[in-house]
């Protein structure tokens, strides 16, 4: 049975659980046009904005970060959109007439002061023209500076605050958008919840700076001399994105839209056996375009189809009953280090790292191939880790070896 | 500039591949000691004035060798990731650190103490710049007008670019090395120097030509190293006909290559043994036939006589014998197998032999001839090697004098 990917999120159905998450790649309406008709599911447009003097944006705002040749994310300072709110209206609703079988999200932040009438009112405008609200309450740079963004989200009080606000207005669905930066995650999941939220979106970018001239001692990127603190996205910020979406799908019924360094199908796999029932994308889109859509759900749907699920709801949180307090692990479960002879190349990598990191377990024989000492080994993983070779070290239990 | 970052950038991929190997089996296979797996590191993270001092603490000829040296029976021979792919183009990486950053030869505080180094090539740079750094005062005397020996005098420049050469002697200066260019040193004048330092390094090369009992007539019959050199000093700048080299080393490649540069309509190399046997480097080997050089396997010259514009050579065809013990197969001529061939030019690239000087039997380990103040080194010592291997002898020869000092 073929595997389909058509998703209904928090009440809104798409033709797939991937959307573009409120960022660059959402900047206008043209654009969430043409990503629809490359296959996108929906769209979370760029976060809105009342007072228009708080939306100025700088020059350079947007900064790629290296390992090596690799492009590990971005770092931003890029602001709401500086379009006029009445503008987005008109906008939303042309782009909704056209593409009524996709979700469109309209994205809330306040600039300046929790004012209700704001909140209120612009969730009022767009209520019958898009599927559903995302309240930014993550922002990291910027927004979070004059007390929006992650100002709210790591404050359970506002949260439940704001998003009551937004409830009054509208029965579409009420998304709120938390950062990985907030201490005590479910505590600020079941904030959302019980304040009404439909669903929860984590994360957005986390604050950060990507590096520092080390001439002219400005740090990236110079903005005329000076810099601020940017948000960072990508693969860097998977790993935490990974970890609240789980914390976050693990203290709430209501659904979660995950993103946090989504590039492939497989990560957007592992988001969803984390409790995520929708994908954000951006960092990815913002590196090779709208037309990653084709191979993320390709690669999704093979997955499906070789695992024998029909939908996502077969493997959505599959994932979550497999995590528990550290203190719970088992502590009878004993490995060892197993290299491999046919595969070792002899580096010796291992037997560098094992000895100054570990235990001085491995050694390399005369010809060049790493032997493990069992009895000094102790089972830490970190070889198997760093050996250059896929495959080579395993992590065997003691009684099994 | 751009041009060299984009180059550091391809390079620094290629040092990215480096597996940093505990062992470093790439340090072990250089005979000079130089250890890519730091170098690289160096390199792989934009510090290139670490990454060539790592290199001339090492080998002071790094540049030289970054273009020459057979790497690819050595270091790369022993990159860890021959056995699953391509070894680290460490030879490459070497020449760039070395051409892309400044180094100059370290002084030490003069100790007053002399030694004498009969021969300013590879060995003898290596061992005086050694001293030097250990402040103690040299001086060379070398029987040609330039220093390097061989890279210098024979070796073509489409191999070593002479402002690679030239930058990189201009690094070795240092005030307790003085250099005496022109000046011949026979066995008198070997012991007059015996008695006026406190030590004598001998690194003079292997300076005759072996000729296999075919005398050479400056015209059409020629030495290898004589026509090398009367390439290089451009007394010779054009060739015709078919030439014919005799011998298989680095050099006969490079004559074979160097008489088709010049114009020769053909250049054919013809070797006792077989391709298997051939002392030259793969690479060098490869770089010929990929020039056009043709090979004629197991044949010896027997004679060659002048007649006309040409050179009548005769050969015997001749059978691969049994390994010998270090596992390289003889050969013998086979009986009533003599013909005669016509060539425009024979070169003769059987090999050198030095003339010996030395009052002692030498040790094989530190060169010190017999228990006198006499220590040799480089091709003198090891019968002809690679660069790299002089480099290595003429340092530790420089250790163990520094340590009797």
């Amino acid at each position: 049975m073929a595997a389909s990917l058509q998703t209904n999120f928090a009440g809104v159905s798409m033709p797939n659980p991937f959307m573009l998450s409120s960022a660059p790649p959402t900047t206008n309406v043209e654009m969430v046009a043409r990503c629809f008709d490359a296959g996108w599911g929906g769209a979370v447009l760029k976060t809105m904005a009342w007072n228009l003097d708080l939306v100025r944006n700088v020059n350079p705002r947007i900064t790629a970060v290296h390992l090596d040749d690799d492009l590990l994310g971005f770092t931003n300072f890029e602001l709401g959109s500086p379009k006029p709110i009445e503008k987005w209206l008109t906008d939303a609703r042309w782009l909704k007439e056209r593409y009524p079988q996709h979700g469109v999200f309209a994205s809330l932040l306040h600039t300046e002061g929790l004012v209700e009438e704001q909140w209120r009112q612009v969730t009022r405008m767009f209520d019958s023209v898009v599927d559903g609200f995302e309240l930014n309450f993550s922002c990291s740079h910027g927004m979070a500076e004059a007390g929006g963004g992650a100002q709210i989200g790591t404050n359970e009080e506002k949260i439940r605050e704001v998003v009551g606000w937004v409830r009054l207005e509208t029965k579409k669905a009420v998304m709120p958008k938390l950062t990985a930066l907030a201490p005590d995650i479910p505590g600020k999941a079941r904030a959302c919840e019980s304040a009404g939220s439909d669903a929860i979106a984590a994360i957005n970018t986390l604050n950060s700076l990507p590096g520092v001239d080390i001439k002219t001692f400005i740090p990236y990127p110079s903005v005329d001399g000076k810099s601020a603190f940017q948000g960072l996205s990508g693969s860097a910020i998977k790993p935490i994105a990974l970890r609240t979406v789980a914390q976050i799908a693990g203290a709430v019924s209501i659904p979660v839209s995950g993103m946090g360094g989504i590039y492939n199908w497989r990560d957007a796999v592992e988001f969803i056996l984390l409790g995520a029932s929708s994908l954000q994308v951006c960092s990815a889109v913002m590196h090779h375009g709208y037309r990653i859509i084709n191979d993320l759900c390709a690669g999704v749907q093979s997955y499906m189809e070789e695992m024998g699920f029909s939908r996502i709801e077969d493997f959505c949180g599959k994932s979550l009953p497999f995590i528990t307090r550290h203190n719970d692990l088992s502590r009878e479960y004993k490995l060892v280090s197993i290299p491999d002879p046919s595969r070792c190349v002899g580096c010796g990598r291992c037997v560098a790292a094992c000895a100054d990191s570990a235990y001085s377990a491995i050694s390399l024989s005369e010809e060049r191939r790493a032997v493990v000492d069992l009895e000094k080994c102790d089972g830490c993983g970190l070889c198997a880790g760093i050996c250059p070779v896929p495959g080579c070290i395993t992590m065997t239990t003691k009684d099994r070896r | 500039m751009n041009q060299l970052k984009q180059e550091l950038h391809t390079m620094q991929s290629e040092a990215r591949r480096c597996l940093y190997c505990v062992d470093a089996p790439c340090r072990a296979a250089c005979p000079a000691g130089v250890d890519p797996s730091q170098f690289i590191r160096h390199l792989r993270y934009g510090d290139l004035k670490s990454a060539k001092a790592e290199i001339k603490k090492a080998n002071v000829l790094g540049s030289v060798c970054g273009s020459l040296c057979p790497a690819g029976e050595l270091c790369q021979k022993a990159c860890t990731l021959n056995g699953s792919g391509a070894p680290i183009r460490i030879r490459e990486l070497q020449k760039f650190c070395c051409e892309n950053a400044t180094w100059q030869a370290p002084t030490g505080n003069p100790t007053g103490k002399r030694v004498a180094i009969v021969g300013g090539g590879p060995a003898g740079l290596a061992c005086a710049v050694e001293l030097a750094a250990r402040g103690i005062a040299t001086e060379i005397f070398e029987r040609d007008s330039a220093l390097a020996g061989v890279v210098a005098a024979e070796i073509p420049t489409g191999r070593i670019d002479p402002a690679v050469l030239e930058n990189e002697l201009r690094e070795l200066q240092s005030p307790l090395i003085a250099y005496h260019l022109g000046h011949s040193v026979d066995k008198e004048a070997l012991h007059t120097l015996a008695d006026r330092f406190d030590f004598v390094f001998l690194a003079t090369g292997l300076m005759n030509d072996i000729t296999g009992g075919i005398q050479p007539n400056q015209k059409n019959i020629l030495l290898c190293s004589s026509f090398l050199r009367d390439v290089k000093n451009g007394r010779l700048s054009a060739l015709s006909g078919a030439v014919c080299v005799i011998g298989g080393g680095d050099s006969a490649m490079d004559a074979a290559r160097v008489a088709l540069e010049l114009g020769a309509d053909s250049a054919t190399i013809a070797y006792r043994r077989t391709r298997a046997e051939l002392p030259a480097s793969g690479e060098e080997f490869l770089a010929a036939a990929e020039r056009g050089v043709a090979f004629r396997y197991l044949l010896s010259p027997k004679s060659a006589v002048a007649t006309g514009d040409g050179v009548t050579a005769t050969f015997s065809k001749n059978a691969l014998t049994e390994a010998d013990e270090s596992g390289r197969r003889g050969f013998r001529e086979l009986p009533d197998s003599d013909f005669c061939e016509v060539f425009s030019t024979l070169i003769l690239s059987i090999g050198k032999k030095a003339e010996s000087l030395l009052p002692g039997e030498v040790d094989p380990d530190t060169g010190r001839v017999g228990s006198t103040n006499i220590f040799v080194g480089g091709d003198y010592k090891n019968r002809g090697a690679t660069i790299v291997q002089a480099v290595g002898e003429g340092k530790k020869a420089a250790e163990v004098i520094a340590a009797l000092l």
